[in-house]
């Protein structure tokens, strides 16, 4: 949910990573934070099991003037991808403006990712939000290892919406494909923001549609 | 969808003359207003803080009340609207307002928690008068403000 505060001329949006366990999304953030120069990023928060597995939440503040006028500030969450975390994923929705699918590309995960998106849903019908209302990309991870599926049956397995989501391929412990998805989503997001708040400016801002068949 | 919010310049004074003075009346250290979604709305402290490490805090002030929230919901209370973290040196008092948003006072060790509940449920009165005049309303009619929103020109959105 979108928060603008004139006085400072600051505009907040919320965007999580959301995806099945071992997937990837905390390696985007810590991607992210490794290569986004020092004044666009804040700090990364990890709130982690001895294990170093996501216990509640990632958290990455990035900020950009993207926006004429105005600070553009993104907070980057992840939502802990095990099953036993499914209350947390649903607490960390809270509020999103924009969501990175993050899918694991081994044949393997197919089944961990149907039902990581399925739990997507549901977890929004929590929040009386439907997928379909969200701004949301894929990101199909881990395109280095062997054993992967194709990127047509990813595409058709989890982009069956009405309207087809963007997808992005990327291998993130290499930072491929990781900003190249971040891009995209605050753009979508940004699109939305631009043409639910502005006054007879609609021609500003750049189409969901548009944009998605740019990236693919 | 879920409808944005905005605040004015007006709004925004208010507020942070409102935190301003709890500082001030509880002998805190910091003062940090946010909402549940974990977007920091204004704050005010003795010191000064780095921008990362404020926005960190109010989406883990966030991220605890809403833990708070399901917790409340499992042991059949309606909402715990409180949270207490004492430490040696500093604690931290959080507090739920009746709208979606939370005041988190950070003090030292020589401030008795007493002063800051009590200076905070003050503050939160004067809070909520501000809040109700906020409301759930898009960016355009904040204080009908002639704004309009534009993308810079380029592909990025981040300086790389």
């Amino acid at each position: 949910m979108s928060f603008v505060n004139f006085a400072k001329k600051e505009i907040n949006f919320k965007i999580v990573y959301y995806g099945p366990a071992l997937c990837g999304k905390t390696t985007n953030l810590e991607v992210l934070h490794k290569v986004m120069p020092d004044e666009a990023r804040g700090e990364m928060t990890m709130l982690s099991t001895q294990q170093d597995r996501t216990l509640y939440f990632d958290f990455l503040p990035l900020k950009s003037n993207a926006i004429k006028g105005f600070i553009s500030r993104f907070q980057l969450y992840t939502v802990p991808g095990q099953s036993i975390y499914n209350e947390t994923r649903r607490l960390v929705l809270t509020s999103v403006d924009g969501i990175v699918f993050v899918a694991d590309s081994q044949w393997e995960e197919m089944e961990h990712n149907a039902e990581s998106f399925e739990n997507l849903q549901d977890n929004l019908k929590g929040h009386r939000r439907k997928l379909e209302d969200i701004p949301y990309i894929l990101q199909f991870n881990k395109r280095d290892l062997p054993n992967i599926a194709p990127v047509e049956y990813m595409d058709f397995m989890l982009n069956q919406q009405e309207e087809k989501a963007a997808f992005f391929e990327s291998v993130a412990s290499q930072c491929v494909g990781v900003y190249e998805a971040l891009n995209m989503i605050c753009k979508i997001v940004m699109a939305q923001f631009i043409r639910e708040h502005n006054m007879g400016a609609t021609t500003e801002a750049p189409n969901e549609k548009d944009l998605a068949v740019k990236a693919s | 969808m879920e409808t944005g919010y905005a605040i004015t310049e007006k709004q925004s004074r208010a507020l942070d003359t409102a935190l301003s003075d709890l500082l001030v009346l509880a002998e805190a250290e910091s003062v940090f207003m946010s909402d549940h979604g974990g977007n920091l709305i204004a704050c005010c402290s003795a010191e000064t803080h780095n921008d990362g490490l404020i926005q960190t805090v109010a989406a883990l002030a966030a991220g605890a009340f809403n833990a708070t929230r399901e917790l409340a919901a499992l042991v059949k209370e309606p909402e715990f609207r409180a949270i207490y973290h004492q430490g040696s040196n500093r604690s931290i008092y959080i507090h739920a307002l009746p709208s979606d948003f939370i005041v988190l006072v950070v003090f030292g060790e020589a401030t008795p928690v007493g002063l800051v509940k009590l200076y905070v449920e003050r503050t939160g009165r004067e809070i909520e008068s501000v809040i109700r005049t906020i409301g759930r309303q898009d960016a355009a009619t904040a204080g009908k403000q002639a704004v309009k929103f534009e993308l810079r020109d380029g592909d990025d959105m981040f300086d790389r």
